[in-house]
């Protein structure tokens, strides 16, 4: 009858040993307790000629056969990785909240301006959420996550949140914000305009 | 002791899998190719300890098949390999219960039923392979995989619970249970 060594700690490393999936220090201590263990090396032989009794049986495989039937698979659309969605996510939360600013500050001249809606869309945190908590480290560090929070938290006034898109709709929005040159309210000359369009708005309302 | 190369083995070999996934989403071919070559033999160990002697590459084959069309819902928590033998395990036990269903027999209870290991039938080569196979046929199905996986794969007993749906902890049981018995069986050979 084999014995078992009484090394539990030392036993129960004898497959990996066998595979040479040690770390260099634990393989060397292995070793030089299998050196002086009889119990060990013969279960380390049973290890070996099981190993290779299975290898023995296992029909050597056609793996461009294996490979050219799962090549033929129609392949989906890759998705985003959560981390690149994260970011786009982001953006579009960014931009959206942008273009709503700006429609807000082109509409604060009142309703007798033609053309421009005097009711900016509004965008709402949902009750009870904390826009400012990031989770306590830094907001450079953090600041795709928090963006990505916040954005996950907005509520756009006109037409749901961005997590009711669906990807396609999401890939649109995305390549209608690609499209975007500039922020008009950045730009001076339209400073210029926005004053001028307050100026006659305040004249219309006189 | 149980500093394990394993976990910096693991991650390398994750973080290959994972770059041929995004290839193979990408559209190249090849990454494909190298994942089927990475990873199909030790499918076919497995398959074979199991069991399986005829339609091993097909079981392999479907194995990559269902993975392939299933990559979107694979989470990189777990490794690719350790999730392809999950794949194929299931294919195993529904061949099995296939087989029983035509045969007309009776199902017997997982994990206690004591199958026929008839994978060596006709391929021993030799008398200490064909020790090793009358010494595999005594043990429990569970036991079988968790001896097969920790021998012929090396792997950890956390993915090989992964595998056939258990605790780590049992597996070291089952690990050394099995050993145990094969060594009694070797023994009582000789």
């Amino acid at each position: 009858m084999m014995t078992d060594c009484e090394a539990g700690d030392i036993r129960d490393l004898l497959p990996e040993y066998a595979h040479d999936r040690l770390a260099p220090a634990v393989r060397d201590q292995v070793a030089a307790h299998v050196a002086g263990c009889e119990p060990c090396q013969a279960e380390l032989a049973l290890i070996g000629a099981v190993r290779s009794s299975l290898a023995a049986q296992v029909p050597t495989l056609d793996t461009r056969a294996i490979a050219a039937r799962v090549i033929a698979i129609p392949r989906r659309p890759a998705r985003r990785s959560w981390v690149e969605r994260r970011w786009q996510f982001a953006a579009a939360a960014s931009a959206l909240l942008m273009v709503g600013v700006s429609y807000a500050v082109l509409g604060r001249g009142g309703s007798g301006m033609p053309g421009v809606d005097s009711t900016p869309p509004r965008i709402e945190a949902p009750s009870g959420g904390n826009g400012a908590s990031t989770g306590g480290s830094t907001l450079a560090s953090n600041l795709p996550a928090a963006s990505a929070q916040a954005s996950a938290r907005l509520e756009l006034s006109f037409g749901g949140g961005l997590a009711d898109l669906s990807d396609e709709q999401l890939t649109r929005l995305l390549s209608e914000i690609d499209s975007f040159k500039a922020t008009p309210m950045l730009d001076p000359d339209e400073a210029a305009l926005l004053s001028s369009l307050d100026t006659v708005a305040r004249g219309g309302a006189r | 002791m149980g500093e394990r190369m394993g976990d910096t083995e693991r991650e390398a070999a994750a973080a290959v899998d994972a770059e041929l996934i995004v290839r193979w989403h990408r559209g190249e071919d090849r990454a494909a190719t190298l994942l089927v070559d990475r990873h199909a033999q030790a499918l076919a160990r497995f398959a074979a300890s199991q069991g399986e002697r005829e339609g091993v590459e097909e079981l392999v084959q479907d194995t990559f098949i269902r993975a392939f069309q299933a990559l979107d819902s694979f989470r990189a928590d777990s490794s690719l390999r350790t999730w392809l033998f999950t794949i194929c395990k299931r294919l195993i036990l529904d061949r099995k219960r296939a087989d029983r269903r035509q045969q007309g027999k009776v199902e017997l209870e997982e994990g206690h039923a004591v199958v026929n290991f008839d994978a060596l039938d006709g391929l021993v080569a030799d008398e200490t392979a064909a020790r090793v196979r009358g010494a595999m046929e005594q043990l429990s199905p569970l036991q079988r995989e968790v001896f097969t996986l920790r021998v012929t794969e090396g792997m950890a007993y956390g993915d090989i619970a992964e595998v056939v749906g258990s605790t780590e902890g049992a597996c070291r049981v089952h690990y050394h249970n099995a050993m145990r018995a094969v060594k009694e069986y070797l023994s009582d050979d000789d």
